[in-house]
C-alpha cells in the first residue's frame, strides 16, 4: 500500500518572492517525513504543492513512478489533515469519517462499519453520533485523522496538526500518531515547525529555509550532525563558538581540539558547536577525553527539570549549559562569579560550517 | 477577556428608549394606518374608516384585472428568484474565492444596480427592450428583477461566506470530492441560510419594484404594483390598502419563515 514520493526541482514564486527554489525530496514508502522550519521556509507550499492545491511552475512530483503534478487534488488518493482541522459542522462525526467513503461509492453498512473502524482507532468510535461542535479540541484532532485515513490513501498529509492542542496533548498525540503511523505504515509527510516535534515522531527531517531543504536526515543526524549553523540553530539549543585553523587543528582558546570521529578541521570558516546539555562540569582531577573550557559563572536560572547556567568565557562569548535538579546535584551547582572549568567530551566536538549549505 | 463599556445606569438610558420608539413609530405608523383602512366601507381612502368591512378584499379577489396582475406579479418574483439567487450566489462565490484584487472589486460593480437612480435604469431598459422586442414580456420583467435582485442575494450570501471556513472545501477535494461536489455538498450546505434570504430579498425585491414596472410591464403582463399605481392615479378606493396589506402579511410570512429556518439551521 506504501509508496515512494519522488520530488525533482520544483519551484514556486509568488512575484519576487522565493517560496520554493528547486526542491529536490525522495521519500521512502512508509517513510514518516517532516518537513520543519520556520514561517517563509516553504515548508507548507511544498506540502501543498504535494496536495494539489498549489501548482509549481516548474518540476516533477512522481508517486511510485507516475507524474500527479497533472492530477487535480481529489484523484490523487491522498489523506490530508490541516491546521484547523476544517471538519464539516454539518456533519456527525460518523458522517464526516464516512464522507470520503460516501465520495467513493461506498454503500451505508459499509460505509458506516469502516467508519467506525477508522474512528476505533483514534479512540473515538463511542462518538459516532456527536456533532462536531460537541467535541473537544483533541478529539477534533482524532476525527479529522480518521477521516484522512479512513479511505485507505497512499499517502498522509499533516500541516502542523498539532500546533492547537495545548503542550501535554500534543506530546501525547504525537507518540500517538506514531504508533498509528507504525500501524498503517502509510507514506507521511508531516509539516511543523516545532523542532522536538520532528525529533519525536520522524524516521527522517528536512530541514528548510528560505525555499531551500538544507539538510535531510534521522533525528539523530540532524541534531548531533547538523550540515550548517543554521541547521544547528534552529533544531534545539546551540552555543556557537569560534576555532582557528592552525597546522590542520581546530584550536579553541588556545588549546588544540580533540574532534569526534569523521569530523575534520577543514580550511575554515567552521564553529564549534557546543549544545547545552553536551556539557560537563570539570574537577580538578584530569580529564584526557575532554576539550577543556575555562570560564566564569555568571547566572543559574532553575527551570524546575534542569538548571541553566551561563558562563562567560575569556574571549567574551556566553555559553550556556544544562544540569539536571536532583538534589546532589543542586548542592554541588557552582556560585555565580565563580570560575568553572567546562568540559566537552571529545565524542560530542563537533564543527560546523558558518556558511548556508545551500 | 475584554471588558465592556461601563453600563449606563437604567433611568440615564430613558432618552435613548425614546428615540427608538419614536424611530419604530415613523417606520411602522403608515402600517397601523393602511391596515384599518383596508378593513373600512367607505367608498374612499379616508382615515380613520367609519364603519368595518371586507367589501375591499372581495372587490380585490372578484376582480379579474387584479388577480391577473398578481398572478404576473408572482410567478415574475418566483422566477426572479430562480434567476437570481444561482446567479447572485455564483457572484458571491467567485469574489469571495478570488485571489486577484481585480475579480474582488467586481464586487463594488455589482452592487451598481442599486446605485443608480431605477428610473434611469428603467428608461435604459425601455429602449434596450424596444429593440430586443421585451417591452411588456415576462421575460423582460424577470430579467429586470433579477438585474436589481442579484446584488441582494450577493451581498447576503457574501457575508454567509466570511463565517466559513475554506479550508473545508480544500480538505472535501483532498478526500476526493472533485471541485463541484465540494461546493454542493460541503460549503453550500454550510451557507444555505445566507442563499435562501437572498432568494428571500430577491423575492421581496421583484413583488415590490414600481419604476422599472411602469416602463417595461404593462399589456398582459402588467405586474400588480404597476395596476396598483395606476388605480391609485385614476380612483381613489380602498382596494389598494387591502392589497397593501395583503403585501405586509406575505413579507412578514416570509420574514417569519426564514427566520424559523435559520432557528432550526442551528
Amino acid at each position: 500500500m506504501a509508496c515512494s514520493i519522488t520530488i525533482r526541482d520544483v519551484r514556486k514564486t509568488y512575484g519576487q518572492f522565493v517560496a520554493l527554489d528547486s526542491v529536490g525530496l525522495d521519500i521512502a514508502p512508509g517513510e514518516f517525513l517532516t518537513l520543519l522550519g520556520p514561517s517563509g521556509s516553504g515548508k507548507t507550499t511544498l506540502l501543498m504543492i504535494l496536495a494539489g492545491f498549489i501548482r509549481p511552475e516548474a518540476g516533477s512530483i512522481t508517486v511510485d513512478g507516475d507524474e500527479i503534478l497533472r492530477k487535480p487534488p481529489h484523484l490523487r488518493n491522498i489523506g490530508m489533515v490541516f491546521q484547523n482541522y476544517a471538519l464539516f459542522p454539518h456533519m456527525s462525526v460518523g458522517e464526516n469519517v464516512g464522507y470520503p467513503l460516501k465520495l467513493r461509492k461506498v454503500g451505508a453498512a459499509e460505509r458506516y462499519e469502516r467508519a467506525r473502524e477508522a474512528l476505533k482507532l483514534v479512540q473515538l468510535d463511542h462518538l459516532m453520533d456527536r456533532r462536531i461542535n460537541q467535541l473537544s479540541g483533541g478529539q477534533r484532532q482524532r476525527v479529522a485523522l480518521a477521516r484522512a485515513i479512513v479511505f485507505e490513501p497512499q499517502i498522509l498529509l499533516m500541516d502542523e496538526p498539532l500546533s492547537a492542542l495545548d503542550k501535554k496533548l500534543r506530546e501525547q498525540m504525537q507518540i500517538e500518531l506514531k504508533h498509528l503511523h507504525d500501524r498503517l505504515g502509510m507514506t507521511t509527510v508531516y509539516v511543523t515547525h516545532d523542532q522536538r516535534e520532528a525529533l519525536t515522531m520522524s524516521d527522517r527531517v528536512a530541514v528548510m529555509n528560505h525555499g531551500h531543504i538544507l539538510q535531510v536526515a534521522p533525528p539523530r543526524q540532524i541534531y548531533e550532525r547538523p550540515c550548517d549553523r543554521f541547521v544547528a540553530d534552529f533544531v534545539g539549543e546551540s552555543n556557537f563558538l569560534p576555532v582557528e585553523m592552525r597546522g590542520g587543528a581546530a584550536v579553541f582558546g588556545g588549546i588544540p581540539l580533540q574532534l569526534a570521529e569523521g569530523q575534520a578541521a577543514g580550511a575554515g570558516g567552521k564553529a564549534l558547536l557546543v549544545r547545552p546539555e553536551k556539557l560537563d562540569i570539570l574537577s580538578a582531577a584530569p580529564a584526557p577525553e575532554h576539550n577543556p573550557i575555562d570560564g566564569t559563572v555568571e547566572e543559574l536560572v532553575y527551570q524546575g527539570e534542569t538548571m541553566l547556567i551561563y558562563v562567560t568565557l575569556p574571549g567574551g562569548e556566553t555559553i550556556a549549559l544544562r544540569r539536571g535538579t536532583r538534589q546532589q546535584a543542586l548542592s554541588e551547582m557552582p556560585q555565580v562569579g565563580e570560575p568553572i572549568r567546562l568540559g566537552l567530551h571529545r565524542d560530542d566536538t563537533v564543527l560546523i560550517d558558518e556558511a548556508a549549505h545551500a | 477577556m475584554s471588558v465592556g463599556p461601563l453600563p449606563i445606569a437604567p433611568y440615564r438610558r430613558l432618552w435613548l428608549y425614546g428615540v427608538v420608539a419614536s424611530v419604530l413609530f415613523f417606520l411602522v405608523a403608515p402600517i397601523f394606518i393602511v391596515i384599518p383602512i383596508s378593513f373600512s366601507d367607505s367608498e374612499f381612502l379616508e382615515f380613520p374608516p367609519r364603519g368595518f368591512s371586507l367589501r375591499w378584499y372581495a372587490a380585490y379577489f372578484s376582480d379579474p384585472q387584479w388577480m391577473a396582475a398578481t398572478r404576473v406579479s408572482l410567478i415574475a418574483a418566483s422566477l426572479t428568484v430562480l434567476f437570481a439567487t444561482p446567479l447572485g450566489t455564483a457572484a458571491a462565490y467567485a469574489i469571495h474565492r478570488a485571489q486577484s484584487r481585480w475579480v474582488r472589486s467586481l464586487h463594488v460593480l455589482m452592487l451598481l444596480p442599486q446605485m443608480v437612480p431605477l428610473i434611469l435604469i428603467g428608461i435604459g431598459l425601455f429602449y434596450v427592450y424596444i429593440q430586443l422586442g421585451l417591452v411588456n414580456s415576462m421575460l423582460g420583467i424577470v430579467l429586470a428583477h433579477t438585474l436589481l435582485a442579484t446584488p441582494f442575494v450577493v451581498v447576503t450570501v457574501l457575508a454567509g461566506l466570511q463565517s466559513f471556513d475554506m479550508t473545508q472545501e480544500k480538505v472535501a477535494r483532498s478526500l476526493g470530492a472533485s471541485w463541484p461536489v465540494a461546493f454542493f455538498t460541503v460549503t453550500l450546505p454550510q451557507i444555505r441560510l445566507s442563499v435562501v434570504s437572498g432568494a428571500f430579498f430577491a423575492f421581496i425585491t421583484s413583488l415590490d419594484e414600481v419604476v422599472i414596472g411602469l416602463f417595461v410591464a404593462g399589456g398582459d403582463n402588467t405586474v400588480l404594483t404597476r395596476r396598483m399605481f395606476l388605480s391609485l392615479r385614476d380612483q381613489i378606493e380602498p382596494t389598494i390598502a387591502a392589497i397593501s396589506s395583503l403585501l405586509i402579511v406575505i413579507t412578514l410570512a416570509a420574514l417569519i419563515a426564514v427566520a424559523l429556518f435559520a432557528r432550526k439551521a442551528d
